[in-house]
């Protein structure tokens, strides 16, 4: 693996504009915020203005919605190059998209969209995710997907197929609990049988959120707390890295920011919980009595 | 940009047939159409690519991203366009100008930024009722504020830089340029102020209560952006609009002066007497820059 440090940044929420002004009124003790990269490649404007703040105060992670890793349309070099820029001015410590696809030679599709899962495909997206580590010469993650369909042409779990891309390419993950769980539902498979098997010293950062359930499929909608199904595998999860900067996504029906901010706190219980599990527990001293 | 030529064969096939279900126009209660681009049921194409779940067939599956693509493109849409989803409600918006508008104007960007730039354009062209006028001035602000919001800011001339400090006459033949984020409108109505009372509530209210009145009335406008970046708006006079308007090419003083010496009436007497006033106030508005756009 390329010699990058990942620091751990603790707990964060990801910046929305819902948030701003509690956040510059209160300069809450946040640990850091993830910002939507595209959100702020603007040319000028409140975006920018609303950036800079937060820099002075928090350390800040640039997260895409865009790139469409797997299109089969060529890289675009513009955008990268603009991403790049970004990550200059925000000192992001990586930067992170989604293992999909989402658009075709002149026409985007504004979505996540899955892969097939092959050989092939594997091949075709680890070369490119490569190239974008090297250009943005910083840690670059993937982030696995909630999906709802499956492809006839698929050769191989989804958790294979995430797994042998970030290998292949010597990248890292971005591992969303919430989707683990979302995919599990819309898929029929076991939560633990995805992440039995990952790479976890890949995983540098981890997204939790909450969903929608229709029942007959679970749509990643990130407007709701988490369920308490997400959390039992994140606290399985959050172990096995061995301690990685953790994030909340609430992107819709937004409660306030403390709220929020309340709702990402409960990773630090989580990981408090398992920190006191790994500590053996000391004896009770004996207080002979009269003495204490 | 063209098809990157490492891109195996059968994940381009398997894409562009996902592409074109999912770009689809849904219908009124949001659902896929139900026969394919090729012809044939979407129940029965589905299956050559897409597995059935435990709970959904193919189709269904796949239905979901044809309606998270429209749901999606038509809420930005929503947002970019206050006042005319407003002036429609959403259901009409989205079934006369937004699934149109988007099924010809497919988004060719990364960014959802510029989702609605067209849509003025293809209002102009394509919307014939007897609102047309107003239906497109209604794009035509909401849009410009969607850009000036986001466009590029210039460095502001300041009247302590120029060439020779305290001389004012050595910036008179610079040229000088306008802001980005400034945008001009010409009206027979008050569309600043019908927009402002139209944004008091939500797209449904407006669905069985009265618009606010538009009395006739021709008037100019500039809207702007702020110091702070807000994004707002000034009635002007026509004398202030037309020489204001000169600098969105770049113009000096100096030529700017010799243009209206040529002028003739009402507009010529008002910007002579005021110009110097207008200047100030552009200068302390930070409207003008000596940087090329």
């Amino acid at each position: 693996m390329k010699p990058y440090h990942i620091p751990n940044l603790g707990i964060g929420i990801g910046l929305r504009i819902p948030h701003y002004d509690d956040i510059f009124r209160d300069k809450p003790d946040i640990d850091w915020f993830e910002i939507i990269s595209e959100n702020f490649l603007v040319d000028g404007g409140k975006p920018i203005e609303n950036l800079e703040r937060i820099m002075e105060m928090y350390p800040v992670v640039m997260h895409g919605v865009s790139l469409a890793i797997g299109s089969p349309a060529e890289l675009d070099w513009e955008y990268l190059k603009k991403l790049k820029v970004l990550a200059k001015k925000t000192k992001t410590p990586w930067v992170s998209d989604h293992l999909c696809w989402g658009h075709l030679p002149g026409a985007h599709y504004h979505d996540l969209l899955p892969l097939p899962y092959t050989k092939e495909v594997i091949k075709y997206v680890a070369e490119r995710a490569r190239i974008v580590q090297d250009f943005l010469e910083l840690p670059f993650a993937l982030e696995n997907l909630s999906s709802y369909v499956a492809y006839q042409a698929d050769e191989m779990t989804e958790w294979e197929f995430y797994a042998s891309v970030v290998e292949k390419a010597d990248i890292y993950m971005m591992l969303d609990v919430n989707n683990i769980y979302v995919s599990s539902r819309n898929h029929g498979f076991e939560p633990k049988e995805y992440y039995r098997h990952l790479p976890f010293e890949r995983v540098l950062q981890i997204h939790l959120a909450g969903h929608s359930d229709y029942g007959d499929y679970v749509l990643d909608t990130h407007d709701n707390h988490v369920r308490d199904e997400v959390w039992k595998i994140y606290a399985e999860v959050y172990p096995k890295t061995r301690g990685v900067s953790t994030l909340l996504e609430w992107d819709d029906n937004f409660i306030s920011f403390q709220q929020t901010w309340d709702e990402a706190l409960k990773a630090k219980k989580f990981q408090q919980e398992i920190h006191n599990k790994t500590i053996k527990q000391p004896k009770k001293l004996l207080v002979p009595q009269g003495v204490a | 940009m063209g098809f990157d030529s490492a891109v195996p064969h059968k994940l381009k096939k398997s894409q562009k047939w996902f592409a074109s279900i999912i770009t689809r126009p849904i219908d009124e209660d949001s659902r896929m159409n139900p026969i394919s681009p090729s012809g044939v049921a979407m129940e029965e194409e589905a299956w050559d690519f897409i597995k059935p779940s435990p709970t959904l067939r193919p189709a269904q599956r796949i239905q979901i991203y044809n309606q998270q693509y429209w749901w999606r493109l038509l809420n930005t849409l929503h947002d970019t366009f206050p006042l005319l989803t407003r002036l429609f409600g959403y259901h009409d918006f989205n079934q006369s100008l937004g699934i149109p508008y988007l099924d010809q104007n497919p988004p060719d960007s990364w960014s959802l930024n510029t989702l609605g730039h067209r849509l003025p354009e293809w209002i102009h062209t394509n919307y014939q009722a007897s609102d047309k006028q107003l239906v497109f001035d209604a794009a035509h602000v909401d849009w410009s504020y969607n850009r000036s919001f986001l466009t590029k800011g210039l460095k502001p001339l300041k009247l302590e830089e120029i060439p020779v400090p305290g001389d004012m006459s050595s910036l008179l033949p610079i040229k000088l340029y306008l802001q980005p984020s400034i945008e001009f409108f010409h009206t027979g109505y008050d569309i600043f102020a019908f927009r402002k009372e139209f944004l008091k509530q939500d797209p449904e209210y407006w669905i069985d209560h009265d618009f606010p009145p538009l009395p006739k009335e021709e008037k100019y406008f500039i809207l702007y952006r702020t110091q702070s970046n807000i994004v707002t708006w000034v009635e002007t006079t026509a004398g202030e609009f037309h020489l204001l308007e000169h600098f969105k090419k770049g113009i000096s003083i100096e030529d700017l002066c010799q243009w209206l010496e040529k002028q003739e009436g009402p507009l010529f007497e008002e910007a002579s007497s005021k110009m110097h006033t207008w200047f100030q106030e552009w200068v302390v508005r930070q409207w003008l820059s000596m940087e090329k756009p």
